[in-house]
């Protein structure tokens, strides 16, 4: 079987302060800590590029870890802004910068807030189907490459940053974790809700906004239905950080805590597909949760949310 | 009316628990005054499509600048 080993993650520590912006775009204090909930936004270096902040998730692994990672047969980068022009994949260059041997996969997954989920699937599917033991699964989707700082839908909320989860073949434990079943929906008639067309990322929000509140909720109860559990039942719920508002409504519709449905992006913002395993890494090395569902919504417009389970 | 009102003050509750509706002047002043910001109002406005199975398309948001408006816009759509 294979599950989740364990997780590594890079925030480059190079920040922009919302604060500072405040007078410049026209917002106030609360608007900054209680709606988006992002007081600052991290920031890639201006030669760093996406494989750069993977290396960096990847030695915080290794230094967490102690291991190598000798053993890898499979690299899978999860971005929709690729090193360069996209023109090799950017595993591949990873895949050259790490210095892996020769046999092992590597292609890129194009998706971008709900990206974790479906990548945790295809990458445990093709694992399981080719008899690889090993993978990196890596979400690093670095905005800032296409954020106009006039634009106040999104210099205020996405950050950089990259992510890698070691999926590995296993037969189980306590430090072992397994998805269930996934759940994938595409709204792809309103997919220029967020995009770059123009070079500069472009977000409505008000569309996203209606997208989430309307399916995120059906799509949670239909997974947890699929499952035959009951939401009182689960430990966790991880949802893509898109703002703290936007989390905030979702635990309302659902009747969540704030302790099950935690909001994690004061400090960095939003960062695409990294935002969720930001979040595992936080609570499986704490509070040691028995069952999480991990829900990511966006770029698609597209929605996908699965069960995690260490049983 | 009074039905749509009753139901836009919980919705204005549910958008943000801050915002208290005191009386009904405060359904014709405009939503800033009374604490409500951009998101609060999306959140309202989401909560109405959903409620009266109306579309509020970007172009009318404008103009729907108190929630008294935003009643009789409904009111006209139902």
């Amino acid at each position: 079987m294979i599950g989740i080993n364990n997780i590594g993650s890079y925030i480059p520590q190079n920040f922009e302060s919302n604060f500072d912006k405040k007078f410049k775009l026209n917002i106030k204090d609360d608007f900054i800590v209680n709606k988006i909930g992002v007081e600052r936004v991290s920031r890639k270096l201006s030669d760093e590029d996406t494989s750069d902040l993977c290396v960096k998730a990847f030695q915080r692994l290794q230094e967490k870890t102690g291991s190598q990672f000798k053993d890898v047969d499979c690299i899978v980068v999860c971005t929709q802004n690729p090193d360069g022009n996209g023109i090799p994949h950017t595993s591949a260059v990873l895949h050259g910068k790490l210095g892996f041997e020769n046999n092992c996969a590597c292609f890129d997954i194009s998706l971008g807030c709900s990206g974790y989920v479906y990548a945790l699937s295809v990458v445990q599917s093709f694992m399981a189907s080719n008899g690889l033991h090993s993978g990196l699964l890596f979400t690093a989707d670095p905005y800032s490459k296409g954020i106009n700082p006039e634009d106040k839908n999104t210099v205020l909320l996405f950050g950089d940053a990259a992510t890698v989860t070691h999926l590995k073949e296993h037969k189980g434990g306590k430090d072992f974790w397994r998805t269930g079943k996934f759940k994938f929906s595409t709204f792809g008639r309103d997919c220029n809700a967020l995009n770059n067309q123009s070079g500069f990322i472009f977000m409505n929000g008000r569309t996203i906004f209606n997208f989430v509140m309307k399916n995120v909720p059906v799509q949670i109860k239909e997974l947890l239905k699929a499952e035959g559990l009951r939401s009182s039942e689960i430990d966790l719920f991880l949802f893509h950080q898109g703002s703290r508002y936007m989390i905030e409504q979702l635990r309302r519709i659902l009747d969540l805590s704030s302790e099950k449905a935690p909001i994690q992006i004061a400090q960095y913002g939003n960062t695409i597909s990294s935002s969720i395993p930001l979040m595992l890494e936080t609570y499986l090395n704490s509070r040691k949760p028995q069952k999480i569902v991990m829900s990511g919504f966006g770029v698609g417009l597209s929605l996908a949310s699965c069960l995690l389970m260490n049983e | 009316m009074m039905k749509i009102k009753s139901e836009i003050a919980k919705m204005v509750k549910d958008a943000n628990q801050s915002v208290v509706i005191e009386n009904d002047n405060d359904f014709d002043r405009v939503l800033s005054e009374i604490g409500l910001d951009s998101l609060d109002f999306m959140s309202i406005l989401f909560s109405v499509q959903e409620k009266y199975n109306i579309d509020i398309p970007d172009e009318d948001i404008d103009g729907l600048d108190t929630l008294n408006k935003l009643i009789r816009y409904i009111d006209e759509k139902e």
